[in-house]
């Protein structure tokens, strides 16, 4: 007849210490470990203050379609009625003709807001990164539309093909927890 | 057999010195391919700027002529510019970080530049009254300096928390200040106590997509406001009525007639017989405008301006380049060159009679 193992009390808070301990040390290892990948994690992106927006974004992307889209810092924009980046530099009208649009996809949605204001939205989907309305917007408006890498497009290639063709070197690695850089800074 | 040490010691020297050569060599070549490539970026020589064929104005539309340069080392910056009594030249602009007031007198010859540096980073815009008192524009206040700087700068007046303020005038013995966050004119009398603030809110006059809403008064009387989403020059009594005459005029265009892009002209200033100096930002030109709103003739364009180019493109983070405009008491247009760092003058050309 086998006598069962008596745990007294001290056994079993000292055993269940010790498990603590081992767990904790796990957690806090998992912790580290994975904070440590995210950190070294990285990809690529455009720096928009030093992006000269040539164009070069959307024929050299290894995608068909490429992986760099506009985006729009709602914050400097002005929701002018005649939006430069929306419209070519002197249209027919001010209306959403296709003739007066920069966009070659039409990408851009323009939309009443109040008179004599109208707000502007890129569909990622249809932009190609051709960086008209960039242009457009940089030459004449606020500034306010800019190119970025579409992390959920983008293959993150270890040497990524526009990176390379970028005359301005505006293309880097950035952390992948933060792979955007915004363009919204205050007017000066 | 014994070789002589002193052969192996002359081949090792000249081994180290052709090493030295070559590396030299090397890194010459490097720094000269570095220098090229940035010039290439620079210059942005794959890219195209949609404003270049604007650029050129036809010599036969300009009308003015440089006849001075005041360059002005003593400021890291440049920012507005005001005319005060006989006709000093003042330029607000920032020297280490802080906003700095500076005074060229009329002649410009003895360059006695004259510094106040009591103002905080923080200063906008700058307006003399007809004694030479400073008063400063400042993000929530207005300050006020003496002529000559040497008294403590004080505040004037409060502003509102909320707004925006872009340009302060001196007129009809009003100061008045442009507030483009809220779209509004706020008048104070002499006495810093605020008589008006117009047109109201509902009214929705003035469109204001950037920080660019500048005010200048003439020798009439008259208020004109740039209205930049308009592209329009509006007219006002100091005392915030609507003039209708003479017209409020003003088209988008990208022609010489037209005020270009989103938003200008950016600064006005008002010539003695009431014609105004507009200045646009984009396409970097200064052109007069005469009252009915016919263009009378451009000042100078961004070839004569020195911001031709694709590698002039504006800074995203610092702003717009904007040349700051006055008007003298001999109708003098003094533009404020903030890439040079000077002063321009600009005299009227004589007509010649055929």
């Amino acid at each position: 007849m086998s006598k069962s193992k008596q745990i007294d009390r001290r056994g079993f808070l000292g055993d269940g210490l010790r498990v603590l301990g081992v767990a904790g040390l796990c957690g806090v290892g998992g912790y580290l470990a994975g904070r440590r990948g995210s950190v070294d994690e990285s990809c690529w992106q455009i720096d928009p203050h030093k992006c000269i927006s040539c164009s070069n974004c959307q024929t050299h992307c290894v995608l068909d379609k490429s992986a760099v889209i506009c985006k729009h810092a709602f914050t400097m924009c002005g929701y002018c009625e005649l939006c430069t980046g929306y419209f070519i530099p002197e249209p027919n009208g001010l209306n959403t003709g296709a003739e007066n649009q920069q966009c070659p996809t039409g990408a851009i949605t323009r939309r009443f807001i109040e008179e004599p204001y109208f707000e502007y939205h890129i569909d990622g989907r249809l932009c190609i990164g051709c960086a008209k309305c960039v242009k457009g917007c940089e030459a004449f408006g606020n500034g306010s539309l800019y190119l970025q890498i579409d992390q959920h497009q983008c293959k993150n290639c270890n040497e990524c093909a526009i990176a390379t063709a970028c005359p301005a070197q505006a293309i880097r690695r950035v952390p992948a927890s933060n792979p955007y850089l915004p363009k919204e800074t205050p007017l000066t | 057999m014994i070789l002589s040490a002193e052969p192996r010691r002359a081949e090792n020297k000249t081994t180290l010195f052709s090493m030295c050569r070559w590396l030299t060599v090397g890194c010459a070549a490097i720094v000269f391919l570095a220098v090229g490539c940035s010039k290439q970026v620079e210059t942005g020589s794959t890219s195209t700027d949609p404003r270049t064929a604007y650029e050129t104005i036809d010599p036969s539309r300009i009308g003015w002529e440089q006849v001075a340069q005041y360059p002005i080392k003593e400021l890291d910056s440049l920012q507005r510019i005001a005319v005060g009594p006989d006709d000093r030249i003042y330029v607000l602009g920032i020297k280490n970080r802080k906003g700095t007031v500076a005074v060229i007198d009329r002649l410009g010859k003895t360059k006695t530049l004259r510094e106040i540096p009591s103002t905080q980073d923080d200063a906008i815009d700058l307006a003399i009254d007809d004694v030479g008192k400073i008063f400063l524009l400042r993000q929530k206040r207005i300050d006020v300096l003496s002529e000559t700087g040497s008294e403590k700068q004080t505040e004037w007046a409060r502003l509102p928390k909320m707004g925006f303020p872009t340009s302060i005038i001196y007129g009809g013995d009003r100061v008045l200040v442009a507030d483009a966050g809220n779209r509004v004119i706020r008048v104070f009398d002499r006495e810093a106590a605020p008589l008006k603030e117009f047109p109201a809110k509902a009214e929705k006059l003035f469109v204001v997509p950037s920080p660019f809403f500048d005010i200048a008064v003439g020798r009439d009387g008259l208020l004109r406001i740039a209205n930049p989403g308009r592209h329009r020059i509006e007219h006002f009594t100091t005392e915030g009525f609507f003039h209708e005459t003479p017209l409020t005029w003003g088209r988008q265009g990208n022609d010489l007639e037209g005020f270009c892009g989103c938003c200008n002209p950016a600064r006005i200033a008002v010539l003695s017989d009431g014609a105004v100096v507009t200045s646009e930002k984009k396409i970097r030109r200064i052109k007069v405008v005469e009252l009915d709103g016919s263009l009378r003739s451009a000042v100078a364009g961004p070839k004569h301006l020195g911001v031709a180019g694709p590698k002039n493109r504006d800074h995203t983070q610092k702003g717009p380049i904007v040349f700051d405009i006055a008007v003298d008491s001999t109708d003098r247009i003094l533009v404020l060159d903030p890439v040079q760092k000077a002063v321009r003058v600009f005299g009227e050309k004589k007509k010649t009679s055929k």
